[in-house]
């Protein structure tokens, strides 16, 4: 491969400044959205996470320098108190980003910063934070987030550029995609001009240090790459750090002459003993080695803290000031795919769902499998779904024993021709089967494989030969992941095969494999355009099994997938049955396919606010509704005032409260995440949280208030609580109340900032009704509803590389009046469906 | 043709890899089981708890040999002079609170996790590279595992005791036999179909195609050495004597071994099975995941409080003691764990002299969801580690403790892996000072 390098002599860390808060319009907008900023965090399941990299050093023992104890003062107090809302790097997030000056004017300057902290912030205590308190703040804000000394400054910030940092770590470990400088604006591509074209905001100061990053070599998959630091300050350099990012999912595996270390993206390299003190006209070299899958580039966003160390705007303009040049990459010029290239394995509710398809069998074939990791609530993410060797295990251990029952069982149904009378059966058994396992037709290659089962001396009659093939076919990686990954067609991009769209509709629609008619729509060639897919995708969804994938969906998007298994205090709900749990579980199925497939309307709107509900006997009693409490057949009735929409649902409502009481902050943070897609930070570390106790004189919501009276928790809690409060008539267990310890409960509430944090877009409410109606007119809700189909349609965590793709599928969406079925054919219709890029999601 | 006996054709393209047909899994494994003298490299063994606890009940209050032991840790008096308590250790960096916590505490944001990056280092000697095995870890497991075996990849440990019995010893077949020769010829087939995935694919999903591949020869692995001989060092191990098993007919939800109420009987059953896997030299590294964080256990009959861990662990001064039952129950499980390991005689001193059992959390102060002053303590000599001891780092820093990042860097020395640092370094590199 070709020699590839940058020099960079620039001062960076002032253009970072001018960057991140200067005129910037390419990413201000985007880092505004705060469920977009950073990327997606990719979480292993659950709620909490905290996407942000505490990648200072909490020590600053190498920084030196008297100001140094005031970085350290002002991280110790940014951490404690600023941390939680505004990230770890500044990316924001229930509160407004500080790396732009669209969310944070005052960051323009520390003068105008840490007179702004000490007279807003914290936001509820503006007065416990005084002059010291927000100038050691604000110095550490401006300094990067970083306790090393990079200015000299006694205010961190002495050149007046400002020092909003965060650009130098993009805390985004999500997916390598995201991190794809070039991933989005193939159009007149040129590499090598586009970032030369970078223009240079304002005349940096005078370089006094230059960083060259080569790659000396670069293989297959892996590389060497050469650093150097050269000094012309005119004075000698005492300490050095050198930070950039990995666009590529490139890493670092061995180096010299450095300490390097690396998190997720994000490279740090130090010095070692000898090499700490760069004299004046001299330099420093070091390098390492590295992996990579498929791309090796140079980092455009190398930052070097070094005091009296400046660089000058080189070539690269900096890692965040290209992805100025990503968004305005425009649509008419051909974006790229915006989801990588994928094999996803089977989850357990499809290798169900499709050895029962394949085999005419059923079973509970997939028992033992390891259980997935979620990502973001999803069971189906293919960058956490890899094989071990207990899946090989497991794998192989269902493979045999679906293959011996299978030809027990269903020898006459799988086989197409007679064994005694036609010496090619074997062959064409393989052929026919195989077409069905692996989706499409097989290789000859294959044929042959596996047709030399039934040859071997280990299987001695046709039916051992018959149950080898099969267990062979369901052992195969063909078999157990669905193949997303396309052909090439050119600029990176790649367009799945006719049986690859087969596959993806009907896992999508199904969740199982598909079948002949879709298997022969592939054949034709008919699923390349959006009219054949639709048609399909219409045929599929009047199957029962679009039902119970379309109700899987559902249960993950509103995390209420516990729900049958988790404890709820009998003695605090003893109607709770496992009979009530179960109609819960069938209710929030049937209620969302109605909506979706059956409901003349059928709309976003009625999801939240349909005037009706569907109840057997036991959960018609459970909500106190009219009419026979035994009836064992659902129906479809009148809601009453105290019930319809999701938010009403008993599944969703037990699922997001405590075992022994209701949840105002689960529920308020279930209406955020889920059904807003706004993401909020853990609880800063040190705080208790544990609950108020219970209180027999007490509401929960007055004993939950004390969130909204304390200020440093008020901060977030405004978003939760206030939303939360509104569903307290329903209990622990999703039943309806009206009173609580005596008292009636106030069901009023408030949704602060509807439409994202920060955007002043609050409506207060009464009761569970309104709210939903408040959420059924949220623009935030429409496009969250897109994006949690987006996640699970793909098995991915979006990144800003979709941020395209999902307005688009967000505008269809309106375009069709919020219909939940163009949720699903939007998706469905989209280029993108068929489009993937390159760049690997593991 | 030779392709119609895969047993035969595998040996002869084992021969060809070089590694594991030079020396037959088989001799291996039995010199792992052999070979244990004081020099041999430590096992590993992981024991993670849930939420936290309250330091000051935890942590000894002494000196390093002369120490005292609080409310909670108290059942651990009976083998304290096999165990070393570590108190002034935080984690650093990552994320927050319990899902924060429990990504870190064996990765320390390396990307693997601790007992699986050891575990691959030995993975050519022993049948598994590593073992995961829980307590009700994956079941309705919202906040994490401790294990990842890449970025972001967890490994969901197996809760069934029963099949993970099976995994690990197996029904032996004969190199000979039809079913062996069967199974072989299924991962060969498998092996066939994954290689010429990967050369379509090229770079693409590289990653997953290679871990799929290691873990199919793996499988091979086994089966092949399994044919040969007896698994590992033990013929027919004793385990599960009270017979434990999911009652005829049981198909509920949720699975039989998750239920609270077997929940004491299978981490029995996985401490035991954890001492056999190390005892047998099926491998070098064992973890064990005792429920998951925020968890959700009820164990009234065995602890005597009827609160659930997770809101036992938001104490006040009213509920500490219901805290305080569950940490007890817990510590008196792990000291049935040390005895185990202590009374399996390996011909040159016990199991417990040369390995190093782990004992972990995700939190430290549970009821402040903080990463300081982790309840950590260590157990066994492995790598030599003298034990009896209680060390307190919080004077280290200036007084902020020390990183936990070093204490697995000591954890990997002591397994014989030279490194010196793994994941954060925010607080220098090399192993915890003054543990070795």
């Amino acid at each position: 491969m070709e020699r590839r390098s940058l020099k960079r002599v620039g001062a960076l860390l002032a253009l970072l400044l001018l960057l991140g808060c200067g005129d910037y319009s390419g990413t201000a907008a985007e880092s505004g959205t705060p469920d977009d900023s950073g990327g997606t965090p990719v979480e292993t399941d659950g709620g909490g996470n905290d996407a942000g990299d505490d990648e200072t050093p909490a020590s600053g023992d190498d920084g030196g320098g008297s100001s140094n104890v005031d970085l350290v003062n002002g991280k110790s107090l940014y951490d404690a108190q600023c941390r939680s809302c505004h990230g770890a790097q500044g990316n924001g997030g229930v509160g407004p980003a500080l790396n732009n000056s669209t969310s944070c004017p005052s960051c323009a300057s520390h003068d105008t910063l840490w007179v702004e902290i000490r007279d807003t912030m914290p936001q509820q205590s503006p007065s416990s934070c005084d002059e010291g308190c927000a100038r050691d703040v604000a110095s550490y804000i401006m300094n990067n987030f970083s306790t090393v000394d990079a200015g000299g400054s006694d205010d961190g910030a002495g050149d007046g550029d400002g020092g909003i940092g965060g650009d130098d770590d993009p805390v985004d470990d999500s997916d390598d995609g995201s991190g794809d400088e070039g991933g989005v604006g193939s159009c007149e591509t040129d590499p090598d001009t586009e970032t030369e074209e970078e223009p240079a905001p304002t005349e940096p100061a005078e370089a006094t240090c230059a960083v060259e990053f080569v790659y000396r070599t670069i293989w297959t998959d892996g590389f060497t790459a050469d650093i150097k630091i050269s000094n012309f300050s005119g004075a000698e350099v005492d300490g050095w750090t050198l930070r950039w990012t990995f666009a590529n999912g490139e890493r670092a595996t061995q180096w010299w002459s450095s300490e390097l270390s690396q998190n997720g993206t994000a490279v740090e390299a130090r010095p070692v003993s000898y090499n700490g003190r760069i004299s004046d006209n001299g330099s420093v070299e070091f390098g390492f080695n590295g992996a990579h899958s498929g791309t090796a580039e140079v980092p455009l966003d190398l930052t070097l803290e070094a005091e009296g160390c400046f660089l000058e705007a080189g070539a690269g303009g900096g890692g965040s000031g290209s992805s100025g040049d990503d968004s305005e990459s425009p649509l008419p010029c051909g974006e790229r795919p915006p989801t990588p290239r994928l094999l996803r394995l089977q989850t357990r509710w499809e290798y169900e769902r499709t050895v029962a398809a394949l085999t005419g069998l059923s079973g509970d074939f997939a028992g033992n499998f390891p259980v997935e990791a979620r990502v973001i609530g999803y069971d189906n993410n293919a960058k956490v779904a890899v094989v071990t060797d207990r899946h090989v295990d497991e794998y192989l251990t269902a493979a045999e024993d679906i293959a011996a029952r299978a030809v027990a069982e269903r020898r006459a149904a799988l086989l197409p021709c007679d064994p005694d009378s036609n010496a090619n059966c074997a062959r064409e058994f393989v052929e026919s089967f195989g077409r069905r396992a692996f989706r499409r037709p097989l290789s000859h290659q294959e044929i042959t494989q596996f047709t030399d089962l039934f040859d071997s001396e280990i299987s001695p009659s046709f039916d051992q030969g018959m149950a080898l093939a099969i267990g062979a076919m369901l052992s195969s990686p063909a078999f157990l992941y669905r193949s997303e990954v396309g052909n090439d067609i050119g600029d990176g991009a790649y367009r799945l095969g006719d049986y690859e769209i087969a596959s993806s509709l009907s896992y999508l629609l199904w969740g199982s494999m598909p079948d002949d008619e879709l298997l022969q729509a592939a054949a034709d060639g008919a699923l390349r355009e959006a009219a054949g897919r639709l048609a399909q995708a219409e045929r599929m969804l009047g199957d029962e099994r679009a039902r119970e994938r379309f109700a899987d969906f559902a249960e993950q998007w509103l995390r209420t997938s516990y729900l049958l298994g988790s404890f709820k205090d009998p003695e605090i709900f003893p109607a709770l049955s496992d009979e009530v749990r179960r109609a819960m579980v069938e209710e929030l199925s049937r209620f969302v396919n109605h909506v979706a497939l059956d409901s003349t309307d059928g709309t976003l709107d009625e999801l939240y606010t349909a005037d009706y509900v569907f109840v057997n006997g036991p959960l018609r009693e459970y909500y106190g509704l009219p009419g026979s409490n035994s009836d064992t057949a659902f129906s479809m009735e009148l809601a009453g005032t105290t019930r319809g929409g999701i938010v009403a649902l008993g599944a969703v409502l037990a699922s997001h409260a405590h075992s022994n009481e209701s949840s105002p902050i689960k529920r308020g943070v279930f209406v955020r995440e889920r059904l807003l897609c706004q993401e909020l930070p853990d609880p800063p570390p040190d705080v208790d949280t544990t609950p108020p106790g219970l209180d027999p004189n007490l509401t929960t919501r007055e004993r939950f208030a004390q969130h909204t009276d304390d200020p440093n928790c008020a901060s977030c809690h405004q978003y939760i609580d206030g939303t939360g409060f509104g569903l307290e008539r329903y209990d622990g267990a999703g039943g309806y109340r009206t009173t609580e310890n005596g008292q009636l409960i106030d069901d009023s509430g408030e949704l602060v900032d509807r439409e994202g944090f920060n955007t002043g877009t609050s409506d207060g409410f009464a009761g569970p009704r309104q709210l939903a109606q408040v959420l059924a007119t949220t623009e935030a809700a429409r496009a969250c509803a897109v994006k949690q189909y987006y996640r699970y349609a793909y098995g991915y965590a979006e990144t800003s590389a979709d941020s395209q793709a999902l307005a688009r599928q967000q505008q269809r969406f309106a375009d069709e009046g919020y219909t939940l079925r163009s949720l699903i054919t939007n998706l469905i219709a989209a280029d993108e469906f068929i489009l993937r890029r390159d760049g690997s999601g593991s | 043709m030779n392709r119609h006996d895969p047993t035969r054709r595998r040996l002869l393209k084992g021969a060809l890899a070089g590694s594991l047909a030079a020396t037959p899994l088989s001799a291996l494994l039995s010199r792992a089981a052999q070979a244990q003298s004081s020099e041999v490299p430590a096992n590993l063994l992981f024991v993670y708890m849930p939420d936290g606890c309250s330091p000051d009940h935890w942590h000894p209050s002494g000196s390093e040999f002369d120490f005292a032991l609080p409310q909670m840790t108290q059942p651990l008096a009976s083998v304290q002079d096999d165990l070393v308590f570590l108190r002034g250790l935080n984690m650093y960096s990552g994320g927050s609170t319990h899902e924060g916590g429990v990504r870190k505490v064996l990765t320390a944001t390396h990307d693997v996790s601790l007992d699986v990056f050891v575990g691959q280092h030995y993975s050519q000697q022993s049948a598994h590279a590593s073992v995961h095995l829980g307590v009700a870890a994956s079941h309705q497991n919202g906040s994490g595992y401790v294990s990842y075996i890449g970025q972001e990849q967890p490994i969901t440990p197996e809760d069934n005791p029963l099949r993970a019995f099976e995994r690990l010893f197996g029904t032996p077949g004969e190199i000979g036999d039809l079913e062996t020769r069967r199974r072989l010829s299924i991962l060969d087939s498998a092996q066939e179909d994954l290689a010429r995935i990967s050369a379509q694919l090229g770079q693409t999903e590289k990653n997953k195609l290679e871990l799929h591949a290691e873990s199919l020869r793996a499988v091979e692995n086994r089966v092949l050495a399994s044919a040969d001989e007896p698994v590992g060092s033990c013929g027919n191990p004793d385990w599960n004597r009270e017979g434990w098993s999911v009652p005829d007919g049981y198909n509920s939800y949720p699975n039989y071994w998750n239920r609270d109420d077997q929940f004491a009987e299978v981490l029995r059953l996985q401490m035991d099975l954890s001492v056999l896997a190390l005892q047998c030299g099926l491998t070098r590294v064992v973890s064990l995941q005792l429920s998951h964080p925020v968890s959700p256990t009820e164990l009234q009959a065995e602890t005597g409080t009827s609160q659930r861990h997770h809101d036992s662990s938001h104490f006040s001064d009213a509920t500490l003691q219901d805290f305080i039952a569950w940490k007890r129950w817990y510590n008196e499980q792990f000291a049935y764990l040390v005895n185990a390991l202590k009374s399996v005689d390996t011909g040159s001193g016990s199991l417990l002299d040369n390995t190093v059992v782990f004992l972990c959390s995700e939190l430290g102060h549970s009821s402040l969801h903080n990463h300081r002053d982790m309840p950590f303590v260590l157990a066994g000599r492995g790598g030599g580690l003298q034990s009896g001891r209680f060390l307190d780092f919080r004077n280290a820093n200036s007084g902020d403790g020390e990183s936990h990042s070093k204490l697995l860097v000591s954890l990997a020395n002591a397994a014989g892996i030279p490194l010196n640092s793994f994941g954060y370094t925010g607080h220098g590199s090399g192993p915890l000072q003054g543990l070795y």
